[in-house]
């Protein structure tokens, strides 16, 4: 995978996507082979240098959002930054919401926002630190259609400004074929590659402004 | 350095945060924490307060700067001279003897005779009623003295003011009724009410013989009144070089109620071991609130790792709202803890012998605030650890982690650690290392062998063959089941119970061994302060009257040790067991026989001529404690000579018979000469024992009759308070037990929710479901009872044989009982827990999960 690539990563469940995708993340240690992110090897890494590589290199999205409970938008999102002793974390949190159109949501809790908002908010959170790889776990499986599109729009539309590299993991072979290629995963295994033509590969609409 | 104070800030930032969510699971383990902390500051601050009050009041507790108390005889004219060169000198006598109302009463009283001097208080003031003339009051008129008399000798006789009363040779007249008396409690235990006389009175009496038991007491006030510390040690110090071998013993204002003081520590110290157990038991609820938390915080957890926040600063961010409710629970048993000395103070006001100073007391309120903690972080510690090691895949699927995971290595290094500050703080702050440190390994073979029981009981659950029923089965299963109740419960309820337990057998082992005393050949009276000249009549008089069965008679003087092998001892390096010979004068006699009740075991006894150097015979357990044995010599001050005896033999005493038995037995010739008094026992059918007393007080006005019942009754009183207190104080720990039950049953309560839901969808009724739980209940309950008569007795052998020194025996109606009382509370507040799961509809549920 090079640098600003995206990869629809597809398969029936349990063929291992979720899986490829923590290894990516070094959330999880691969049995056999070696992983290399942005020049580093993620098996040499302890626990801690891990997280530290997370934090500098990797925004993750899940299909559930996970933001903390607990925190406010702005507070989910200046975390990494504060996690990084960043000093302005919360000008940056609040740079990183209006990018996304929650400039008005900063001081919500999780609990008061809907939830293509709530996975806006994850998605200002996995770019926040300046991660040049985006990992996405069916970022739309909890969303309405409407909202997944404009989720779906948003990403794209960020790796398209920043160049960063996007793996996308989803169930909807239209999602899959905006791609710049996308793998078929069975069983563990990678059983078909294909790289989807350009005009499928376009954006419907533009969502945000910059 | 920056860096790390930059990763603590970050780690308080997201406490705070998360904090936001509330304290709503934590009720239990704030309640455990404010439980336990709140019981050991109370007892830790009222000891204090009674204590400050002691020191206080010390120049008026006892009754000068310092004082010289002696047994027997007055002290001499050089040691007077001594005393009155350095300050103001009272001198004050007090007896036991036997009062009657006027001539015609005929049954005496035993009664506590004080006798003043014109310089008597010289500190804190004497009230009474009527009048305030003192002088005045005490003073000879028509022929008789006055004297000021406890209200309880006015009721108890009928009397009142004018009035006489007679001890001794001499009638007194009733002037007024004694209020305060300043010093009462430093004199030290009081069997009878107290008669306030004059000097001249207590000599026209005639009660005072060469050793007859007067303790003669000499207070000085220093520098009039302002003396400092320093001073009153230098005048301590210039009076033991001039008196080396006095008989003497000095007690100075910081030291004023000895007794008082010993036995508010040991009190304070049972009070705080039991407290502490409750503290512990509510450990378990602890951990378990912290491990629901943690579990429910299991996304955040792995979300914050996924975004980059490493093991250290995620355990940091939740040891941080640990320590914060933890400190909302500690400072809610503080609050507790400083307030109940007063209330306790208000209940006890007249029954404490000095006011007790009310105030907060840093140090005991630290202490607990400490434990507390350190309690806390211990049981957190574990879950805390297992939390760091969530793996962020919990985020990517609902999986259920079954592994039974370790902490790593440094959190159990960090549990071992809080253990050993624990122990470190309780030998600190408790006086008795032997039984903190028996406490503790107690305490903590008693929690590992409540673990390998729930551990056992699951995997038994486990392999046990397939149940017919239902509710068996499910029973069974929820014994073995991923995240099952077993420890928490087994644990909490197996400690709570026990303890109850042990103090029901210490108490049923008390009061068989206060029966058996009574009831088997222990006498029925104690007769002191005999003449040698008055013996053969006395003897012949008891054994007129009908009933008496025995009577027995020993030499009695009072002597006290102030050398051993020619070197003064230190009564502070020993240990209390033995400390106590050297406390002050002690009762010593003289035989020419073994005396009964005791039994040589090691060199012979003098022959009944036996005519050389002085001889000793020494107990068995106070020559070991004393390191001495045959061939070493004692030198014992009796009446103002030093005596010097070689140790020819050592014995062992049965106590236990309360007849008369003394640590030091002298060969009859060392006191040849010596004037000294006898002591009688006589034993009696209850039925005529008052006649005994009649006949005894109606010959012999100088003769002190006391009652064996009533003695024991007194001391069975004092114990029957003591065990009360201590009920008390387990009563928490059983409090605590219920909790964590409740507790426990509440982080069981979303599972059993779900489950519960499936099954009523599959067709289950209420009634299987509630002997599905009931029979559950039932097995952890009897596991817990199990454990609680085998560790209860354990323990209660132990402080029977070893603190008490009583024989033991088990009664198993006692054990039954606290079991039959404290288990079906503790088990039925655990089943209303699980009450309220019952009832909830299943839909709602259902929905919730999909």
């Amino acid at each position: 995978m090079s640098a600003g690539e995206t990869v629809g990563l597809v398969g029936p469940s349990g063929s291992g996507k979720s899986t490829l995708l923590m290894i990516m993340a070094g959330l999880e240690a691969p049995s056999r082979g070696i992983v290399q992110v942005a020049g580093h090897t993620l098996g040499d890494l302890g626990e801690d240098r891990l997280a530290a590589f997370r934090r500098d290199h990797v925004g993750i999205v899940f299909q559930s959002f996970h933001l903390i409970p607990t925190m406010t938008a702005e507070e989910n999102v200046a975390l990494p930054l504060e996690l990084k002793g960043e000093r302005k974390a919360f000008e940056k949190s609040r740079e990183a919401l209006a990018r996304v159109g929650l400039e008005a949501r900063l001081s919500h809790y999780p609990g008061q926002l809907s939830g293509g908002e709530q996975q806006r908010v994850a998605l200002a959170r996995a770019l926040v630190t300046g991660a040049r790889l985006l990992l996405a776990d069916e970022p739309t499986g909890n969303l309405d259609r409407a909202t997944g599109e404009e989720i779906i729009e948003l990403m794209f539309e960020v790796q398209e400004r920043d160049g960063i590299t996007f793996v996308l993991i989803t169930h909807d072979p239209a999602l899959a074929a905006r791609c710049g290629r996308v793998v078929h995963l069975l069983d563990g295994r990678i059983s078909a590659q294909e790289k989807p033509a350009p005009e499928t590969r376009r954006p419907a609409r533009r969502l945000v402004t910059t | 350095m920056s860096a790390a104070i930059g990763h603590l800030a970050t780690a308080w930032r997201i406490a705070l945060r998360e904090l936001r969510g509330g304290a709503a699971g934590f009720r239990i383990f704030l309640v455990c924490l404010s439980l336990g902390v709140g019981a050991i500051a109370a007892v830790g601050s009222f000891s204090q307060s009674v204590i400050s009050g002691l020191i206080d009041n010390g120049q008026a507790l006892l009754g000068g700067d310092l004082e010289l108390h002696q047994h027997g005889y007055p002290i001499s004219a050089q040691a007077r001279r001594f005393l009155t060169r350095r300050g103001e000198l009272s001198e004050i006598a007090t007896m036991r003897t036997m009062a009657r109302a006027g001539s015609g009463d005929t049954v005496r009283r035993l009664v506590e005779i004080k006798a003043i001097d014109d310089l008597y208080p010289l500190y804190g003031a004497l009230t009474f009623e009527p009048g305030t003339d003192l002088r005045a009051a005490l003073a000879q008129r028509r022929g008789r003295h006055g004297a000021l008399v406890e209200k309880a000798l006015l009721e108890s006789r009928g009397l009142s003011i004018g009035d006489p009363v007679q001890i001794g040779d001499i009638t007194l007249e009733v002037r007024g009724v004694i209020g305060i008396e300043p010093d009462r409690s430093a004199a030290g235990f009081a069997i009878g009410p107290r008669i306030m006389i004059s000097k001249p009175a207590l000599n026209a009496s005639g009660l005072v013989q060469l050793g007859s038991l007067v303790h003669w007491r000499y207070r000085l006030k220093l520098g009039g009144g302002s003396a400092g510390n320093s001073e009153i040690a230098q005048v301590v110090g210039a009076l033991d070089a001039a008196f080396p071998d006095a008989g003497w013993t000095v007690r100075t204002r910081a030291n004023a109620a000895p007794g008082l003081k010993r036995f508010v520590d040991r009190l304070t110290l049972f009070l705080t071991l039991l407290s502490f157990a409750a503290l512990i038991v509510g450990g378990v609820g602890i951990g378990n609130g912290v491990k629901a938390y943690l579990d429910r915080k299991t996304a955040t957890i792995a979300t914050l790792k996924c975004i980059g926040a490493g093991g250290g600063l995620i355990f940091l961010a939740y040891l941080f709202q640990i320590l914060i409710l933890a400190g909302a629970g500690i400072l809610a048993g503080l609050v507790f803890g400083a307030l109940v000395p007063g209330v306790v103070a208000m209940a006890l006001s007249g029954v404490l012998p000095v006011d007790a100073q009310f105030g907060l007391y840093p140090v005991p309120l630290a202490v607990a605030a400490l434990l507390g903690i350190v309690v806390a972080v211990i049981f957190a510690l574990w879950p805390l650890g297992r939390a760091r090691d969530t793996r962020p895949a919990a985020l990517f699927r609902d999986a259920v982690d079954g592994r039974r995971m370790w902490p790593r290595r440094g959190y159990l290094a960090g549990i071992a650690a809080g253990v050993a500050v624990l122990l470190g703080l309780m030998l600190v702050n408790l006086d008795d290392r032997v039984i903190v440190f028996a406490y503790a390994a107690g305490l903590l073979a008693a929690i590992a062998l409540l673990f390998v029981l729930a551990h056992g009981l699951s995997w038994a659950a486990r392999r046990a063959p397939p149940l017919r029923g239902t509710a068996r089965r499910m029973a069974l299963a929820s014994l073995h089941r991923p995240g099952n109740l077993v420890a928490s419960f087994v644990v909490s309820l197996g400690i709570g119970l026990a303890l109850i337990v042990a103090l029901a057998l210490v108490d049923s082992n008390i009061n068989q061994e206060l029966k058996r005393t009574i009831a088997e050949d222990a006498p029925s009276f104690f007769f002191v302060d005999i003449q040698r000249d008055q013996l053969a009549r006395f003897e012949a008089t008891a054994r007129a009257v009908p009933g008496v069965r025995k009577i027995q008679n020993v030499p009695m003087l009072r002597g006290r040790i102030v050398r051993i092998n020619g070197v003064a001892p230190d009564a502070a390096s020993l240990p209390h067991n033995v400390a106590w010979v050297l406390r002050g004068d002690r009762g010593i006699t003289y035989s020419a026989t073994v005396p009964a009740n005791s039994r040589l075991t090691t060199g012979t006894w003098w022959s009944a001529d036996y005519d050389g150097p002085p001889l000793v015979s020494l107990t068995e357990d106070i020559a070991a404690g004393l390191n001495v044995t045959l061939g070493d010599t004692l030198t014992v001050n009796v009446l103002g000579r030093p005596v010097v005896a070689k140790i020819a033999n050592l014995r062992t005493v049965n106590w236990g018979s309360l007849s008369i038995n003394f640590v030091l037995v002298f060969s009859p010739n060392t006191f040849t000469g010596a004037p000294h008094m006898f002591l009688a026992t006589a034993s009696v059918d209850e039925a005529d024992e008052p006649a005994l007393q009649r006949a005894i007080s109606a010959g012999f006005a100088n003769v002190t009759a006391v009652s064996v019942r009533q003695a024991v009754k007194t001391v069975a009183d004092l114990a029957g308070g003591l065990l009360m207190s201590l009920r008390a104080a387990s009563g928490i720990a059983l409090v605590a037990a219920a909790l964590v039950l409740a507790g426990t049953m509440a982080a069981g309560y979303r599972a059993r929710l779900y489950d519960a839901a499936i099954l009523k969808t599959l067709g289950a009724e209420r009634k299987v479901l509630i002997r599905a739980y009931a029979l559950e209940f039932l097995v952890l309950g009897t596991a817990s009872a199990l454990f609680a008569v085998v560790a209860g007795t354990a323990a209660a052998y132990g402080v029977t044989i070893a603190v008490l020194k009583f024989p033991w025996a088990f009664d198993p109606a006692a054990a039954g009982l606290a079991l039959l009382l404290a288990l079906p509370v503790s088990v039925g507040v655990g089943l209303l827990g699980t009450w309220r799961i019952l009832g909830r509809r299943p839909a709602p549920l259902l929905r919730a999960r999909e």
